[in-house]
């Protein structure tokens, strides 16, 4: 077995120190330290890897708090791959330090159950419902638990819902179906906006796409983030063992980050002799939401939305996937809708999953800088393609008292296509 | 080690979230993109000239080493901190203060990043000239400090042109505006003497640029030849023909083959050279350039003319030779590059020399270079964990910096000198006038607390401080 | 050693006659007396030949205390602060060669000593010229000009002295000689040296060489001379000129005082309160129409009365015209001082405004022209000493208000001595310090620059 100073060597020393990834790092931007850019990052890894001048145990924050969100590649002409050589970090700093119960909890237990999710989301709607949670927030008592208190502000009032089963039950048989798609609802929607898990099925019919809603799991992003390496396969295996069950032309999501650790379950599982081919072939299949529906040929058959719309890419999206030009094509063609670049774009919104529950206020002045790009629009839309990333994008829109709604780009083509003629 | 005393009236000046003294932070201060690496004592983020000026006298009192560095993107070495002490780290002074385009004047904190300046004036149809490869990583404050160059200093100029003054911090902490945001300010140019001085005489907090008008119309040129003198040949008639263009770059073969592994510019792999040309000038008559231009690379044989019909079309073209030094880092990271600058018309002959240079020392070397200066950029690979590689390889680069001079340039055109170049200072100047140099610097800082160790080869003397009372 | 003592002074005089060859040192005032300079005459003046008698010259009046006074076409003897000291002159009009014209490079290697129109009309042979035009280029030299960062109209298109300046050799005021930049138009190899000498009159060492870029003639030019009744008028015309991709190779003012001449040559009426504005453009013939057609349309958008465009020999001489207008207002005139303001851009027609309100006030008779696209304005003060003293002062806090300075460019001798010249600045202690460090025995030029500062 090599080890992770061997896996990293040839990478490590891709890094010429020319400094262009600065251009593209968020963290960086905001701080101003050398080692929170990935040149930064690469140079203290190396010094603990291959040089022995640091401890790993030393880079928590090195390796802690980049957000992975490959910003950086982008500008690396010998392409240093940043965000793998984070995650490998990370997964080599929790062998040495060793899983907290917190992390356990939510690695092998709750995330790989759908259920258990959703049990813990009703516990909170609950919090929300009897007036706990802010209470717990006005009396300062959310701040006890650091970061993470900080951050809990963000997750928004929890809705009410009956979880994925709902959600299988708002599943249609079309008369005509042109597609087939298994829709990956992910952690996120069922428990916390059902209603856009409605809107990404109704806008998929429009599109004469037929969804079918399996008992797939947590896509394992959030547990690979943390290093945990192992429960992230684990998850991989029981959706790629779903699908192959399926007869679907595309797995189809609307949040970026799933479809990027989606497709990257071939280079999970690559070392796995058993896995290797069926991770290959589920990633061959994931499709994100615009890509899918720009690649099948996008129902045109919209009503006006006379709205200021401006797009914020998200990191899985733009940087992991490549996918740019796809959401803002869709949004182009919706009629009424005036489209304005935003700057830096492709900028990441600070989100990084739970980022922010562990760096928030690094995930607060990132956000900022995102508000001061938005602001700069005079949109009245902004629009994206991750759930992490509206929740952060809601969040700064709601601190900076901008005029501004947020939606997932399903959600406006949902309104898009209500809003046509004769349409029920 | 920095005493803790030391420490702990650093951070009354600048406060415990603008100080880092970890040994990762050390670390990651004791690089920049060459290959050497010293650590520092400390790294502190000033806000604002009253912090700076504090940051000076203590250090000055102490006798502290002190190194100004921005994005730290610079090629000779400039901001290793080889004698240790304490990096200024100007990345937290980023405001543009003023623009003012009937001025045609910016007023800014040295550490806004070149490109950043750029995009906020491109709106206004102004931009600022030096635009060096690394602008969207380096800062402005850097770019003085090397004297920084670019493509579009062919037509335009060079960075002393458009920096109209500054104010600077001295090594005892008293404050100066050099220059003036007016023009034809009297006395000496200590504003000249401070560009390119890299970091040696002081730090500037402030900056009033010069910025100018957008042309109005420019046009990106592809030309591929067989030949590579036949393209240094046309750079040569281009430029007697009348005509400046906004930009003239060449790249040899083998960069062009490096590049295209790493950035989807579209260049060729298989031709011997390419002219990349950026035609820029008043509309209706840029058509007129772009012929005659295309006119005198047929009669230099070229083999294919290509014309970028896009925005797309142009960054691509333009991508792929911002790409090429890192390009190159992909097959070799530590590779050399040299910065030797010849006269214009020596350039067919440089490029033929930097063959020569190559094969003698048995080293690969793959050129990009600002045709249009003469300014070359030979990248010397090898194989780091060989030896004698490595050793080829430094002496090939000494070989290129002789030849420049021998055909009558300079060691660098760009760069600075830094560390990197510090050994070829003597061969280049003499020995009075390297003593002229450290005379300024004498004057500027007579206890050597910025930048030490750079520059100057440490065998030339220093000159005996001025004798006898002048009355002036 | 006494200097003062004759036989120091003789002993001096033998040595540069050792140097430079009996026949280029003149001695005795009738000799010296054309050289006479702030109202001191030289014992002696010496022509040397080389580089290395300049170093040797230069050398021998350290070790003998003398003060060495470097001179080219002495055009600008009547500016700066006033020399303390004139024992010897050093006149370079012997080293006056060009010593390589790199027509492939577009570079000029030059003695200090070759006047600027002998200069050019080298280069014009080959087609070639500098685009170098201060005022009496007839007379003076590439290194007097370097030396004093003389500039003239067509900075507005192609730069400065100091852009144009690749590489310096100069002697030390020690004697050592020192070649500083090169013959690369970038060059970035150590402290710039270059910048240091340009426009250090003198004062850091004897400029004997240097290397300039220069360019190919243009196809063609024209000049537009505009009259406008209203100055503001003619500002804002500048303004939106200087806001378009529109490169004019002038941009000059002149008031009806200062352009009347000018008016006449031109077959323009130029009243009182009237402003002729003057634009030339060179370069393409395509380029240069479109400069014509789009200066004339910016021009009677802006309420001008009058354009004409001289062509050809009409145009030649216009702009001699103009070109002698600071002649005119200076002449042999004692009573005349030129001031020269230096504002913002945006500022300068508020300048304007502001030297004919003062003179206006104050009674006296001013003439007024302006480099527009610089900020650089020139007025010529006409009156009594005390009355001159006191409108100085005035025009020095318009343009302090007005974020830029006001100095005096050239004025009699009296008045140099009388007034403060320069500006108040925050680095003259350093530039005392530099002073001193080259030239810790003050021999070159002692007076001049940061030695006029109070």
């Amino acid at each position: 077995m090599p080890t992770a100073a061997e896996e990293l060597a040839e990478t490590l020393k891709l890094c010429n120190k020319c400094g262009l990834c600065l251009a593209g790092c968020p963290i960086y931007k905001v701080t101003g330290i050398e080692w929170t850019s990935a040149r930064g990052r690469v140079a203290l890894l190396r010094s603990a890897f291959l040089d022995e001048r640091l401890a790993l145990t030393d880079l928590n924050d090195p390796i802690f708090n980049c957000l992975t969100c490959n910003g950086c590649t982008e500008h690396c002409p010998p392409g240093v791959p940043t965000g793998d050589i984070i995650f490998r970090a990370r997964q080599e700093l929790l062998q040495k330090k060793g899983d907290s119960w917190t992390q356990r909890l939510l690695f092998q237990k709750l995330l790989p159950n759908p259920e258990m999710i959703y049990k813990a989301s009703r516990l909170l709607r609950l919090a929300d419902v009897t007036g706990l949670r802010t209470l717990a927030r006005k009396t300062g008592l959310t701040r006890l638990v650091g970061d993470a208190g900080k951050a809990e502000a963000m997750v928004p009032r929890v809705p009410s819902s009956e979880g994925l089963k709902a959600i299988k039950r708002m599943v249609k048989k079309l008369d005509k179906p042109k597609h087939h798609a298994a829709y990956f609802v992910g952690c996120y929607a069922p428990n916390f906006a059902p209603e856009r898990a409605a809107a990404t099925i109704r806008v998929l019919n429009k599109n004469q796409v037929e969804v079918t809603v399996p008992d797939f799991v947590c896509c394992g992003l959030p547990a690979a983030g943390y290093g945990e390496m192992e429960s992230a396969r684990d998850l991989a295996k029981k959706n790629i063992e779903l699908a192959e069950k399926l007869k679907v032309d595309a797995v189809v999501t609307p949040c970026a980050s799933c479809s990027s650790f989606l497709k990257d379950y071939a280079k999970l599982l690559a070392d796995d002799p058993e896995w290797a081919d069926k991770a290959k072939d589920f990633a061959s299949k994931v499709r994100d939401i615009s890509e899918f529906l720009v690649d099948i040929g996008l129902n045109a058959e919209m009503g006006e939305l006379q709205k200021k719309v401006t797009f914020h890419d998200p990191c899985h999206l733009a940087h992991y996937q490549k996918i740019k030009d796809q959401p803002r094509t869709i949004l182009k063609s919706i009629p009424g809708v005036e489209f304005i670049e935003m700057g830096e774009a492709d900028m990441c919104c600070g989100a990084a999953g739970s980022y922010a529950f562990k760096n928030y206020d690094l995930s607060q002045k990132v956000l900022e800088r995102k508000m001061d790009n938005v602001a700069k629009t005079g949109a009245d839309t902004l629009v994206s393609s991750c759930p992490a990333c509206i929740m952060q994008l809601s969040y700064g829109v709601g601190q900076q008292k901008l005029p501004v709604s947020v939606l997932e780009i399903v959600e406006l083509l949902d309104e898009a296509y209500r809003n046509a003629k004769g349409n029920g | 080690m920095m005493a803790q005393n030391l420490i702990k009236d650093l951070t009354k000046i600048v406060g415990k979230d603008n100080i880092l003294a970890d040994l990762k932070d050390l670390i990651s201060y004791s690089y920049d993109a060459t290959m050497r690496q010293e650590l520092p004592d400390v790294i502190v983020f000033p806000h604002n000239t009253e912090e700076v000026q504090a940051i000076m006298r203590l250090a000055h009192q102490e006798k502290i080493p002190v190194v100004p560095r921005g994005a730290g993107t610079n090629l000779s070495g400039g901001t290793i901190p080889v004698k240790g002490g304490i990096i200024i780290e100007i990345s937290r002074m980023n405001r543009i203060l003023e623009i003012n385009t009937a001025d045609r004047r910016v007023v800014v904190e040295p550490g806004v990043i070149n490109l950043d300046l750029q995009n906020v004036l491109a709106p206004l149809g102004y931009f600022y000239p030096p635009d060096p490869a690394s602008q969207k990583s380096s800062t402005l404050g850097g770019n003085i400090g090397e004297n920084a160059g670019g493509p579009m200093c062919l037509r335009y100029g060079v960075t002393s042109k458009y920096v109209c003054g500054m104010e600077i911090v001295l090594a005892d902490g008293e404050v100066i505006n050099a220059g003036d945001y007016v023009e034809d300010y009297p006395g000496y140019d200590l504003r000249g003497l401070f560009i390119g001085s890299e970091g040696m005489l002081g730090i500037a907090t402030k900056l009033i640029l010069h910025i100018i008008p957008k042309p109005e119309a420019s046009q990106t040129m592809l030309a591929i030849f067989d030949h590579l003198e036949d393209s240094g040949q046309a750079v040569s008639d281009i430029i007697s023909a009348g005509i400046v263009p906004g930009a003239m770059e060449i790249l040899d073969q083998k960069m062009c083959q490096v590049i295209e592994q790493s950035v989807n510019a579209g260049y060729p792999t298989d031709a011997a050279g390419i002219l990349l040309i950026e035609v820029a000038g008043l509309a209706d008559t840029l058509e007129k350039q772009v012929q005659e231009i295309s006119e005198i690379c047929r009669k230099n044989k070229v083999r294919e003319l290509r014309i970028a019909q896009s925005n797309a079309e142009r960054d691509a073209l333009w991508k792929g030779r911002r790409g090429a030094f890192g390009s190159v880092a992909r097959i070799c990271p530590p590779y050399i590059v040299c910065d030797g600058t010849v006269p214009r018309n020596k350039l067919p002959e440089a490029l033929h020399k930097m063959g020569e240079i190559a094969e003698k020392n048995k080293v690969l070397i793959v050129n990009v270079a600002h045709a249009g200066d003469g300014n070359l950029h030979p990248l010397i690979l090898f194989d780091v964990n060989n030896a004698e590689e490595r050793k080829a390889a430094k002496i090939a680069g000494e070989n290129v910096l002789d030849a420049c001079i021998d055909m009558g340039g300079t060691i660098s055109g760009e760069h600075g000198i830094g560390l990197e170049k510090m050994g070829a200072m003597s061969s280049m100047f003499d020995p009075p006038d390297i003593a002229a140099m450290r005379r300024v610097k004498h004057v500027f800082d007579a206890d050597d607390i910025f930048n030490p160790g750079k520059m100057f080869p440490p065998e030339t003397e220093k000159p005996q401080p001025a004798k006898g009372g002048a009355t002036l | 050693m006494d200097k003062d003592s004759p036989q120091a002074g003789q002993d001096f005089h033998e040595k540069l006659s050792e140097i430079a060859g009996k026949d280029n040192v003149l001695t005795g005032e009738r000799a010296t007396e054309p050289y006479t300079v702030d109202g001191i005459t030289p014992q002696a003046v010496v022509y040397p030949a080389t580089t290395e008698q300049v170093a040797d010259i230069v050398r021998a009046a350290n070790e003998s205390r003398t003060t060495l006074i470097p001179w080219g076409g002495g055009s600008r003897q009547e500016s700066g602060p006033c020399l303390n000291s004139a024992d010897t002159v050093l006149c370079l009009k012997n080293m006056n060669q060009v010593v390589e014209l790199d027509a492939g490079n577009f570079t000029v290697q030059v003695q200090a000593g070759i006047v600027n129109d002998e200069l050019q009309k080298q280069l014009a042979k080959e087609n070639f010229f500098l685009p170098l035009d201060p005022l009496y280029t007839e007379r003076s030299t590439i290194g007097g000009e370097i030396a004093v960062n003389a500039n003239g109209p067509r900075r507005t298109m192609y730069g400065l002295i100091r852009d144009l300046v690749l590489g310096v050799t100069a002697v030390t005021p020690s004697g050592d000689i020192v070649h500083t930049g090169g013959k690369t138009m970038k060059n970035v190899a150590g402290i710039d040296l270059c910048r240091m000498y340009i426009g250090s009159w003198g004062t850091l060492g004897v400029i004997t060489e240097a290397v300039l870029r220069f360019f190919p003639l243009p196809e063609t030019n024209t000049a537009l001379y505009i009259i406008f009744p209203d100055p503001e008028d003619a500002f804002q015309t500048v303004g939106q000129l200087l806001n378009s991709p529109l490169t004019p190779s002038a941009i000059e003012l002149a008031d009806s005082v200062a352009g009347q001449n000018v008016a006449k040559a031109t077959g323009l009426e130029l009243n009182e309160s009237e402003v002729l504005l003057i634009v030339n453009a060179e370069g393409t013939k395509d380029d240069v129409e479109r400069h014509r057609k789009d200066i004339a349309s910016l021009a009677k958008a802006n309420r001008a009365k009058a354009t004409v465009t001289p062509e050809g020999k009409e145009g030649s001489r216009a702009w001699k015209v103009y070109r002698d207008v600071h002649e005119a207002m200076v002449g042999d005139n004692n009573s005349t001082i030129q001031g020269k303001a230096s504002v913002p851009i945006s500022k300068l027609g508020d300048m304007y405004k502001e030297v004919k309100k003062i003179s206006a006030s104050h009674g006296v008779k001013t003439g007024v022209t302006a480099q527009c696209g610089s900020g650089i304005l020139y007025a010529y003060l006409t009156d009594t000493p005390e009355k001159l003293v006191t409108i100085t002062g005035v025009l020095k806090k318009a343009a302090a208000d007005l974020s830029g300075f006001f100095l005096i460019e050239s004025a009699p001798l009296s008045f140099r001595k009388e007034v403060t010249i320069l500006p108040p600045r925050n680095d003259y202690r350093l530039m005392r310090r530099l002073k001193t460090e080259f030239d810790p025995k003050n021999v070159l030029n002692p007076g001049r620059l940061v030695g006029g500062l109070r």
